[in-house]
This record gives C-alpha cells, sequence and structure tokens, in this order.
C-alpha cells in the first residue's frame, strides 16, 4: 500500500513538473542570459523629448543613420499615435523602455518578447547590436 | 541644376518667382516667440553651436550624411505648389514628410492642400506660426484623400478627415529669438530640418542641408516647392530666416501606407 501510495505521489510531483515545465520552461529558458530568444523582428531606439546639449559627433550620426543604416526605427518616448495615444505598436516599446535610462534599444522578438539595453553610443556599435 | 541665391543676385530671383505667376505665400508671424504652445524656444533648451565651430562642424555632418537633406528628398513635382500661393503649407509638409523619414516611418506623400482651411479654402498666403499650430492640432492629409492642387473640399474625399490624424507634426521648437541664424545652424548640424520664412522673397521653405560654399561662405539648401530645377543654395544675409523658424522633431508615429 505505501509503495503504490509512493508510486502516486511521484507520478502526482512528476505531473506537476512537467506542466510547469511545458508551460514556463520556454519563457525561463528565454530569460536566461545568452539563450535563443526567437529572431529578432523589429528594433527601436527609444530616447528622451527636448535636447539640452547638442549630440556628439558619433551619437548624431548613429541616430540620424539607424533607420536607414540599420532598419531600426526612432521614437521618442513622448511620440503619441492616434488619437493623441500610443499606438497599439507603439506602446510595448515604451513599455519596454520604461525604468532605463534613455536612449535605450528595444528589440521587438520573434517570441514576442521586447528587451531594452542601453542605446550603442555609435553607428558601429549599433550595426554590430542589430548583426548588419 | 541649381538656383543660387545671394545678396547680390536675390532680387533677380524674386523677379522671376513673380514673372512664373508666384504670389507672396508667407506672411510674418503673428505670435512672440516662445509664445506658441506647441513650439518651445530652442535656443533656450539647446546650447547653439558657437561659430568658430560651425564650418568644421557643418563639413563633418556632411561627411557623415547627417543632413536630413542627406537621408530624404522632396519630391519636386509632387511638392511643386504651381503657382498657388501655398509655400506655407507645402514647406510644412515637407517637414512633416521628413521627419517621418527620419523616425524610419513608411514614406507617405502629404497633401499641402489639406490645409486649406487656414486659409478659408482659397488661394492665399498665410503665418507660418498659424500653420503650424492648426498642423499640431489636426494633422495633414495624404495625397490618397486630397489631390494635389485641389483646395475646394468638395473636391476631397471626407476620409480626409481620419487620415490626417496619422500625420500630426507634435513636437516643435521655435528657432527665433536673440540670433536665428545661430540656432537654425546648429539645428540642421543635429540632422533636423527648418521650416523658414523669407521676408525678402515673401516664400516659405524648408531647409534641409548647409555646405560650405567654393567661395568659403556658408549655404543653405531648400529643396523649395517651385518645381523641379528649382531648389536653392541661399547664402550671405539672404539665407536668415526672417519671418519665422521652426524645426520638427516628432510626428505622430504610424506605419500608414504608400499613397
Amino acid at each position: 500500500m505505501e509503495t503504490i501510495r509512493r508510486y502516486a505521489l511521484c507520478v502526482a510531483i512528476g505531473l506537476i513538473l512537467g506542466g510547469a515545465a511545458v508551460e514556463y520552461g520556454p519563457m525561463a529558458l528565454r530569460l536566461l542570459p545568452g539563450s535563443d530568444w526567437g529572431t529578432p523582428v523589429d528594433a527601436m531606439i527609444v530616447y528622451e523629448s527636448g535636447f539640452d546639449t547638442v549630440p556628439t559627433r558619433e551619437f548624431t550620426k548613429m541616430i540620424t543613420h539607424a533607420p536607414r543604416d540599420c532598419g531600426v526605427r526612432v521614437i521618442d518616448k513622448d511620440t503619441l499615435g492616434k488619437g493623441k495615444q500610443p499606438s497599439a505598436e507603439l506602446q510595448p516599446y515604451l513599455d519596454a523602455a520604461k525604468g532605463h535610462d534613455l536612449p535605450v534599444l528595444v528589440s521587438h522578438w520573434a517570441s514576442g518578447l521586447y528587451s531594452a539595453k542601453p542605446c550603442p553610443e555609435t553607428l558601429e556599435g549599433l550595426k554590430a547590436e542589430v548583426g548588419k | 541644376m541649381s538656383i543660387h541665391i545671394t545678396d547680390s543676385n536675390f532680387r533677380e530671383v524674386v523677379q522671376r518667382s513673380q514673372e512664373a505667376g508666384f504670389t507672396v505665400g508667407a506672411l510674418p508671424r503673428r505670435s512672440k516667440v516662445g509664445g506658441l504652445a506647441c513650439a518651445p524656444v530652442f535656443a533656450e533648451r539647446v546650447p547653439l553651436l558657437p561659430e568658430s565651430q560651425w564650418k568644421s562642424r557643418i563639413r563633418e555632418a556632411e561627411a557623415d550624411g547627417v543632413y536630413i537633406g542627406q537621408r530624404w528628398q522632396s519630391d519636386p513635382n509632387a511638392d511643386y505648389q504651381n503657382g498657388f500661393g501655398y509655400c506655407w503649407a507645402y514647406s510644412l509638409s515637407q517637414a512633416t514628410m521628413a521627419c517621418r523619414a527620419a523616425m524610419g516611418q513608411p514614406f507617405v506623400q502629404l497633401s499641402p492642400e489639406s490645409l486649406a482651411e487656414c486659409v478659408g479654402y482659397r488661394n492665399r498666403g498665410y503665418y507660418l506660426d498659424d500653420a503650424l499650430a492648426y498642423a499640431s492640432q489636426h494633422g495633414i492629409a495624404s495625397r490618397l484623400f486630397v489631390p494635389q492642387h485641389k483646395i475646394s473640399k468638395a473636391q476631397w474625399s471626407q476620409q480626409y478627415l481620419d487620415d490626417r490624424k496619422n500625420y500630426i507634426p507634435t513636437e516643435w521648437y521655435d528657432l527665433d529669438g536673440k540670433d536665428v541664424w545661430a540656432a537654425t545652424v546648429t539645428a540642421l548640424i543635429m540632422g533636423f530640418g527648418c521650416y523658414v520664412g523669407y521676408d525678402w522673397w515673401g516664400h516659405a521653405v524648408w531647409l534641409d542641408r548647409l555646405r560650405i560654399g567654393s567661395n568659403g561662405k556658408i549655404e543653405v539648401h531648400t529643396p523649395n516647392s517651385h518645381g523641379p530645377g528649382n531648389d536653392a543654395w541661399i547664402s550671405g544675409s539672404r539665407a536668415i530666416p526672417s519671418m519665422g523658424s521652426f524645426v520638427l522633431r516628432n510626428v505622430t508615429f504610424s506605419t500608414g501606407g504608400r499613397a
């Protein structure tokens, strides 16, 4: 009887752990550094509204060439969409940028996730970051 | 071919414009500097580049391809006002389309004629500051719904009312103030375009880049809206905006469709 109970308990635990692994495993894997997030499908640089200084030559070059040379769009954190509300497309980028020092590079991955990291300071750095 | 406008030949340029049927399209600004809610004063936010740095920064920006005119080019046929006194609207549309391009948004040809309400749907000149205040509230519709050179609302598709909300130039800076030329040069070197008026020309244009001319003088370029072959390089005191100067930094974000 004891053996059966132990066996049943093991099966139950196994099912729970297995279910959790199926449910949350991919997400957990994606959160691990260096793991595969899927393919980046889009990226945006979110930067600050208003300026208080003339940007450096390198930063100006990076920010102005980002769309054409790297396919990275550029938005201001205060950019508003239709009806003066962030559009459904824009909102996740702004959400991902929250809490980060601007400018920030927000990537949208095929897995549906968004990640944010400090924006490179040079065009070459940005190209390397987005694989161009 | 481009037009070269200097302090010595500008009267001829004005005369040619008048002979070609272009009437005064830009009127002196009515608001005080900094008086527009949608356009804070640039010089109060950004330390303007000292003149001693201008020439080297102008050359660097050109070498780096930073100028907005190197990244987006106006279509001289689509952006041709064709005798209508709508330079104030055409240059505003050019500024908005270029800003969209700078943000990496897909190209949509905008229709300056969709701003005709500003002048009661008539063929008239207008104020740059009032035009941008209107556009920052209502937006500019695409050519898909407002055809070129059609300024009567009856000639438009009613969808323009919704469409124009996608193209609102939201974030402006007022370049006027103590030194409008220093502010204009600084903004262009930073990669922005400038929506300006010239009283000697009675004309509004969009400035898109700088260069050092063969005589060592700073020249500023505008694609203009007087048709193909009429883009202009302006130098000397003629280059200094005199009826308002504004820089556009942001437009509403829209993926849009190709018009």
